[in-house]
């Protein structure tokens, strides 16, 4: 299955030596949608959480 | 102007030392690799992304056969908890969420390595420390079949999935851990949590992996993924697959990063470069 780097943009990264910045090769699609970043930092609490979310979604069911 | 010349030189002769460090340690560790020959790498990516990612590696570094072995993220925590307990950690890389690797890194699994090469990664991509390199990121949003719901109908904000028109017809990925706690986060704990409960309360299809849920989604099994990979839509939107994604906020999105453990104490060279 070709993903996004397997478009044209592929090509570019493996001719180039150094990582490509983000915004280089944002695919169009996400233009304007504004992304909510998943915080490392959530998994501090996440036994806790995952507890949380089987009790809410597993167990109730 | 006699002074600047100077600092000039000085900065130049710094630079081409530390080019030449550069290029040194990378040609130790190309010997190094050489004698290890194979790179072990476990992941949550598919095998087809990872032929992707992995594809110039392969071919500046032909001498390294990589093994990949690819499961969800929990089976692959799981996994990698029992290998560490066991003192027999197989992987020399993992490319798993920014999430999870903290947990591997709090619980000590794995160790920084900076490459020689670090310098060439642009802020954000790189931790400081060693930790991580950044090479993809994953947004996930609402996914509706277009069969089923006809345009105009599709909910248009996670609140319109409390709809209860579309009890029944909802999919949530078995262990959606890290995106619904960063979807809680994002709307308050208290908020979170009901809402939540309101949506367990459409009887959710649980599925167990999102690639799997992406084909019953095309199928016509259910009408809607609550989180989907925008990306893998987009794919099989060209495809001719017969789904559209929702631009509600919040778009979640997460890090993937790769990672690296000690083995016997040392950075395995393959996993270095």
């Amino acid at each position: 299955m070709n993903y996004l780097a397997a478009d044209e943009g592929q090509k570019e990264v493996i001719a180039m030596d150094k990582p490509p910045a983000l915004p280089k090769f944002q695919p169009e699609y996400l233009r304007g949608v504004k992304l909510y970043p998943a915080d490392w930092a959530l998994s501090d609490t996440y036994e806790e959480y995952n507890k949380l979310y089987r009790d809410i979604f597993w167990i109730s069911k | 102007m006699r002074r600047c010349f100077r600092v000039v030189i000085a900065l130049m002769g710094f630079f081409w030392g530390w080019l030449a460090l550069e290029v040194h340690a990378q040609e130790d560790l190309v010997a190094k690799a050489q004698k290890e020959r194979e790179l072990a790498v476990y992941g949550t990516a598919l095998v087809a992304q990872f032929d992707k990612f992995s594809e110039p590696f392969r071919r500046r570094y032909p001498f390294i056969k990589t093994q990949y072995s690819r499961a969800t993220g929990e089976a692959l925590t799981t996994r990698i908890f029992y290998e560490a307990s066991a003192h027999q950690l197989s992987p020399d890389v993992v490319l798993i969420n920014n999430y999870t690797h903290r947990i591997f890194m709090k619980k000590n699994i794995i160790t920084p390595y900076l490459p020689p090469t670090a310098g060439n990664f642009p802020p954000g991509f790189i931790d400081k420390q060693g930790y991580w390199l950044g090479f993809y990121l994953v947004p996930y949003a609402i996914t509706y079949n277009t069969m089923l719901v006809p345009k105009g109908t599709a909910p248009k904000s996670f609140d319109d999935l409390l709809n209860p028109k579309w009890k029944g017809q909802i999919s949530l990925e078995r262990e959606e851990y890290l995106v619904t706690q960063s979807h809680m986060q994002y709307m308050g704990q208290s908020k979170g949590i009901e809402y939540f409960k309101r949506l367990a309360r459409q009887d959710p299809i649980l599925v167990n992996g999102h690639s799997k849920q992406a084909v019953l989604l095309t199928a016509g099994e259910f009408s809607i993924i609550i989180y989907s990979d925008i990306a893998r839509t987009e794919e099989l939107k060209r495809k001719g697959a017969p789904i559209e994604w929702v631009r509600a906020e919040p778009t979640s999105r997460c890090w993937s990063r790769r990672q690296l453990r000690a083995k016997r104490g040392i950075p395995p060279q393959p996993g270095c470069l």
